[in-house]
């Protein structure tokens, strides 16, 4: 008798120690903050394998950043092309392809044959300034023409024309992340570029959500004013408050300029969030719902299947979610109102 | 008497279930009190409890340009920096886990680690 209850004390031994070690390996967490592409990114996964995506991540950031994205960095692509002709990697020409496509299909609300305009106004600088009427003209005049050669893999750019990634490349480091977190297997991942998410759960079920909070354009950094709750996927968000200068007039000039004009976007927004299944989408959708307004933006989120969160400048947050969809948004703040588009 | 189950059985059963649940719940609910996360240049410099600051004080780092934290009993902010933007001070104070404030120019990022969690995945901004 005695001897089955020595044999019985063994196995759940043997239980507990695999549970602990089953629990430890599958759970393992990692998480980093650090900086790269101009802001704070943080990652934050679970997984057997979370460690080793963690470091991939950091590097594929970093090396996206330097090499190909970055428009200050000297060894970059961007910064090739901006600078004469360069023969360019298949891995931007890809890139560039798209973000053409989204210049196209948004009507030119998005686009990033900007750089010079950005310059010109120098928004976040010691030398911002509101600039004539005949440079930003100039700034504007061919910002869309520029092509990719296919044959040659080269970019050309009309005359004083430059790009900036800028609105786009945190989306794509999500997407990038993406792939990272897909082939490790992460049970759960939230990697935050920026202003741009990544929320997967591959390994929580089929009915994981996240809770996303949204960031109160009128308040402080840390502070949201409403939480959207959705399942994976990527949210970005444009907002006025980032950057931007005050003339001598006190008139407040923020850094999302609409392309058509060449001055800060004026729809009557404050912030807009878009949730799309890429971040190359959600990150460009939201810079380009910004610039459009609530009404025309909608045939392009529909284009693209993404959805978004538009907060007016009369603190109203409307909602592009139908009743049937799984996402939810409440509002945490009572200084705004909920709506939704008709 | 069960011929099964002796009670010894039962103990151990007991103490099996009551080990996997203890060691799931040490896991998942470690409550570590709010520690801020000081990195200058991707290294860390500093790490502080905040549960344990009796005296709010400031803390000016080696970087530059130069940023100076206010460190409170469960909260650290940004109080001043001689950056241009000043995208860290308008940040505000970190008061739950994972709540984060940098200053780009200086290369400085604070996050807070452990402490009363979020209830949000992620802000968007």
């Amino acid at each position: 008798m005695k001897k089955k209850g020595i044999v019985f004390a063994a196995v759940a031994v043997v239980i507990l120690a695999a549970v602990i070690v089953c629990d430890f390996l599958f759970n393992k967490t990692a998480s980093d903050t650090f900086l790269a592409m101009n802001t704070t990114v943080s990652v934050e996964l679970t997984g057997a394998k979370s460690s080793d995506a963690l470091t991939k991540i950091k590097e594929e950031i970093l090396r996206l950043d330097e090499k190909l994205l970055s428009r200050t960095n000297e060894n970059s692509e961007i910064y090739a092309i901006n600078n004469g002709k360069a023969k360019i990697s298949d891995e931007l020409v890809t890139l560039l392809t798209v973000l053409k496509e989204i210049e196209n299909e948004s009507g030119g609300a998005f686009c990033i044959g900007v750089a010079q305009l950005t310059d010109l106004w120098g928004i976040g600088t010691e030398n911002a300034r509101v600039p004539d009427e005949a440079e930003i003209e100039a700034a504007i005049e061919n910002c869309f023409d520029w092509t990719i050669d296919y044959g040659s893999k080269t970019v050309h750019l009309p005359e004083g024309v430059k790009l900036d990634l800028g609105a786009v490349g945190k989306g794509i480091a999500c997407d990038y992340a993406y792939g990272i977190v897909s082939d490790r297997n992460c049970k759960e991942s939230v990697v935050a570029v920026g202003g741009s998410v990544l929320l997967d759960g591959r390994g929580q079920g089929p009915n994981v959500s996240f809770k996303v909070g949204i960031r109160d354009p009128l308040g402080e950094a840390n502070e949201y004013c409403a939480v959207l709750e959705t399942a994976p996927g990527c949210v970005s968000t444009s907002g006025n408050y980032e950057r931007f200068f005050e003339d001598e007039s006190g008139k407040r000039y923020h850094h999302i300029f609409d392309p058509s004009t060449g001055y800060p976007a004026d729809s009557g927004l404050l912030s807009v969030t878009v949730e799309a299944q890429y971040g190359t989408i959600s990150d460009a959708l939201s810079t380009a719902c910004f610039v459009l307004g609530i009404e025309k933006s909608l045939p392009l989120l529909e284009k693209y299947n993404a959805d978004a969160v538009f907060i007016t400048e009369d603190k109203q947050i409307i909602t592009t979610y139908g009743e049937f969809q799984n996402e939810t948004i409440t509002v945490t703040n009572d200084s705004y109102t909920l709506g939704e588009v008709k | 008497m069960n011929k099964l189950l002796k009670p010894i059985d039962l103990i151990l059963i007991a103490v099996l279930v009551l080990g996997c649940a203890g060691f799931s719940l040490y896991t998942k609910h470690s409550t570590k009190s709010a520690t801020a996360v000081i990195y200058i240049d991707g290294e860390i410099y500093q790490k502080t409890a905040l549960e344990a600051v009796e005296k709010p004080y400031e803390l000016t780092l080696p970087c530059s340009p130069k940023a100076t934290l206010l460190i409170e009993n469960g909260a650290v902010s940004f109080c001043k920096a001689d950056c241009t933007d000043k995208v860290c001070v308008n940040t505000g104070r970190l008061t739950k886990r994972g709540d984060t404030a940098a200053c780009l120019p200086a290369k400085v990022v604070v996050v807070i680690e452990n402490g009363e969690k979020n209830e949000v995945d992620a802000i968007v901004y």
